[in-house]
């Protein structure tokens, strides 16, 4: 038996030194919070903000980021990328008063004790807002995501996007759960 | 057969060997540039939120994901919880294991609380749990949260030296079909049939069977024993709404088991200890209802139902039991800094005893009713910085009355890479059925030169029996000195009042041609211990995960009150130091290969040595929604014992070497 545990642990060392020489080196899947940092520029894409919010073309769409989780780091990727022609930039907000000027809002699961004061400074505001805390939508956010059998889903709350506002192309609506307020 | 382990061993690396060099594949993340209907039928890799649950709570909490399970290759919830840091598990035989946290172990341990989905399922009649009706399909666990220390004021009694939270995936995130398969030398073979589906958008329900047969253990001869098992399960769970507006969960469960023990007992007045087999049957059903409400973002009401049967045969003790369960919980904040959560409980439990000499019941029919309610506040000291929580349960029990568990816990995150807890929490653990009334004929010494009258040791159980106290001291930093290097260090001080010791009462009277030696309970120990536990995790590659344990933990009991000369022997049933080091390799696009060192320190008492054990899995998923895997497990010795089983005493089962193939399908 002795023999076998020391061939045993010889093919481990062999296997650990192939691997330190870096021949094996998979890709990974994309991650749950890339896939949503993704759809989070995918939705600014499809969304109409009122006439007067952009000054030109140049202006850059801003996406303001509200705490932190996952999700809010995975954003750094669509950092340059353009929406409706936009360059896109980010913003670390953490007060109400620093909301003048977002476009999109990601409220991080950092934030969940806190999401019905965020809620109230969004109020009227034509801001998209955003966020991966489970019922965001119900509670009058615009967009919330969950998961389904590994996939990632979104719950959109058309009534707070007629508060702000914003129109959201259909396409967009048909691929999203809709959800009422749940309080008044 | 050792050559046949030995040839699957080798083809095991090698396999590995040639897919650890093989050339990777390149597939680039072009997330950004995908559609959105592209990025809905993306199948993402979930991450655990372990990270977050852990760095937000100012307990010592650990959280074995669904993946953890999965790689470790593990087939029981026991051997799962191999994997934290400050848990003690050792098995007593193939279907009998001891579970604790921070020392005081047995097959009955009675300082843990463990729950299923919110179900209690630890027995009132030992205040342990049986874990042989605890053989939950593991592919639908989404996680285990396990807590050390005290976690009495949500939970409640027997929650003081740990709680044990085993949470099964939502209905929704187990939807199509599921096979999983497979058998090998010890797990002889097991098969689970899932199948979930949906109704609407927001209605979801799975249902399961469930069956499996498991070998006997050996003894320290390598002779096979009688404690061979095996059962079936069926069940289901169906959930729905919408989560911020209202959800609910329904599910339920029925299942039947053969367990096989080896017991030796005194089962007949003047007759010597008999050891005899016995196999026993059982059975049991349960029916859980959740139903969940939000007022506002951060207010809801809960409230929860249960029912849960359990038949248990035995010679020496056999149980039916019931209970019902209602709780109720609301959570509100006040002024944006204070979340107050509050809540009660009722609880009603009824059983039917069937006794035996050697476990002599006064009364075989007993209903208890258990009262509970709680209040406990987070209040944000400096926002994102300083959070202070404190709390306290109350609860009355058929045995001691009143009994209050508060603690004061406090958060401070000194940057969000280092955090820093400190706790102090009081918990008890209240008496079990058998401590109150209970004759437990435990031995028989037999005659020697200096006695030459055999005698019969008796357990006496008494009334007067009180609650075993704690008060627990702890301290905590977690650190993520980068995303791939993350450590989380609990140091604790626990003092224990009135634990449990056996007095003698008078001097030996005969009876039956015996002298019989009456046992009193009492509560005349005290005690201390410290200890610290380690977790720490380095992701040195994207497919490389290395994930280190390690726990050192010291009691000391002081009994000098006390006549009971096996009081203190609890200071050696716990191993002074432990450690599991965890390395998963992802290698290519479709390989797997998962290593687990785990050493144990000795446990004295027990006469029980130090082992170092080593399990091994390989897994290939060739096409999506197939996954086979071949795990070897306790590699390095032929077998092993762990434990040695104290009251009730059955014969010590050796963990041995084994290996399994599985194949899980899904659809």
């Amino acid at each position: 038996m002795a023999l076998t545990r020391r061939r045993f642990l010889l093919g481990v060392a062999g296997g650990l030194s192939a691997l330190a020489r870096g021949r094996a080196g998979p890709s990974s899947p994309p991650t749950d919070p890339e896939v949503k940092a993704a759809i989070v520029l995918n939705l600014a894409r499809f969304t109409e903000w009122p006439p007067g919010t952009f000054s030109d073309a140049g202006t850059p769409l801003v996406v303001c980021v509200w705490g932190e989780d996952p999700v809010s780091h995975a954003l750094g990727g669509i950092r340059g990328e353009t929406a409706g022609g936009h360059p896109v930039v980010l913003r670390a907000v953490a007060s109400p008063d620093r909301l003048q000027g977002c476009h999109v809002a990601y409220v991080a699961r950092s934030e969940r004790r806190h999401v019905a004061g965020i809620l109230t400074a969004l109020r009227g505001r034509p801001v998209l807002s955003v966020s991966d805390i489970e019922g965001f939508a119900a509670w009058g956010g615009a967009v919330s995501f969950w998961t389904l059998g590994g996939r990632v889903r979104f719950d959109v709350n058309p009534a707070a996007l007629r508060h702000a506002g914003l129109k959201v192309s259909s396409k967009v609506l048909r691929l999203a759960r809709l959800v009422e307020e749940a309080a008044p | 057969m050792g050559g046949q382990r030995k040839r699957a061993l080798w083809a095991v690396l090698a396999v590995a060997g040639f897919w650890a060099a093989a050339e990777p594949v390149d597939a680039g993340r072009e997330v950004v540039g995908m559609s959105l209907e592209e990025l809905m039928g993306v199948q993402v890799t979930t991450v655990s939120r372990r990270a977050e649950a852990l760095s937000d709570a100012p307990a010592a909490v650990y959280v074995i994901t669904a993946e953890d399970i999965r790689r470790a290759g593990v087939t029981t919830v026991p051997d799962a919880l191999r994997l934290v840091p400050g848990v003690q598990v050792a098995r007593v035989d193939a279907n009998k294991w001891a579970v604790t946290a921070r020392g005081f172990n047995g097959r009955f341990s009675n300082k843990l609380l463990v729950l299923v989905d919110g179900r209690t399922v630890y027995t009132p009649l030992f205040s342990g749990v049986h874990w042989d009706t605890q053989d939950l399909v593991l592919e639908d666990i989404d996680r285990i949260e396990v807590i050390r220390g005290p976690g009495a004021t949500l939970w409640g009694a027997n929650a003081v030296n740990g709680v044990i939270n085993i949470l099964t995936r939502h209905a929704k995130d187990t939807q199509g079909l599921l096979v999983s398969m497979g058998g090998g030398d010890e797990e002889r073979g097991f098969l689970t049939v899932r199948y979930g589906t949906a109704w609407g958008q927001d209605r979801f329900a799975r249902a399961w069977v469930r069956a499996f047969g498991r070998d006997a253990a050996v003894d320290r001869a390598g002779k096979t024993g009688y404690d061979a098992w095996q059962g079936v399960r069926s069940g289901w769970r169906m959930d729905g709404g919408t989560p911020g507006a209202s959800t609910w969960t329904f599910q339920g469960e029925g299942y039947a088991e053969h367990v096989q023990s080896r017991t030796r007992a005194l089962l007949a007045p003047g007759e010597p200890m008999a050891t005899f087999d016995e196999e026993d049957l059982v059975r049991g059903v349960y029916a859980l209802g959740r139903w969940r409400t939000w007022f506002g973002p951060a207010s809801d009401f809960t409230v929860q139902a249960y029912y849960d049967r359990t038949d248990r045969s035995s010679r020496v003790l056999g149980e039916v039991r019931e209970a019902w369960d209602l709780d109720l919980q609301h959570r509100f904040t006040v002024a944006g800094r204070h979340e107050i959560v509050w809540g009660g409980g009722a609880r009603l439990t009824r059983d039917r005893l069937d006794d035996s000499f050697a476990a002599e019941a006064p009364r075989n029919r007993r209903t208890d009713r258990l009262w509970s309610g709680f209040v406990q506040d987070e209040v944000e000291l400096v926002r994102n910085r300083l959070r202070l929580t404190v709390g306290t349960k109350v609860e009355r029990n058929d045995y001691t009355g009143t009994e209050i568990q508060p603690n004061a816990r406090i958060l401070w995150v000194l940057t969000p890479r280092h955090r820093i807890w400190a706790a102090v929490s009081r918990a008890v653990r209240t008496p079990s059925r058998v401590e109150p009334e209970f004759r437990v004929r435990t031995a028989i010494l037999p005659p020697s030169p200096a006695q030459p009258i055999p005698v019969e040791v008796d357990l006496l159980g008494t009334s007067n029996f009180d609650s075993e106290k704690l008060t627990a001291y702890e301290l905590g930093y977690r650190t993520a000195l980068t995303p791939e290097l993350t450590a989380d260090l609990a140091l604790f001080y626990h003092v224990y009042r009135d634990l449990r010791t056996m007095e003698p009462a008078g001097s030996p009277s005969p009876s039956n041609g015996v002298l019989v030696q009456e046992m009193i309970l009492d509560n005349r120990m005290r005690g201390i211990s410290y200890g610290a536990e380690l977790d720490s995790g380095w992701r040195p590659a994207p497919w490389w995960n290395l994930r280190l344990a390690y726990t050192w933990t010291v009691l000391r009991l002081t009994a000098d009150e006390s006549l009971d000369p096996t009081a203190e022997a609890a200071e050696g049933e716990v191993p002074r130091s432990q450690v599991s080091l965890r390395s998963s390799w992802d290698l290519g696009e479709d390989w797997e290969l998962d290593l687990w060192v785990r050493h144990t320190g000795s446990l004295p008492s027990l006469g029980v040595d130090p082992y170092t054990t080593l399990d091994l899995r390989v897994g290939w998923r060739p096409v999506p929604g197939l996954e086979v895997s071949v795990v070897g497990q306790n590699l390095l010795e032929s077998h092993h014992p762990e434990f040695t089983p104290s009251i009730l005493s059955t014969t010590v089962g050796e963990v041995e070497r084994s290996v399994f193939a599985r194949v899980i399908w899904r659809r």
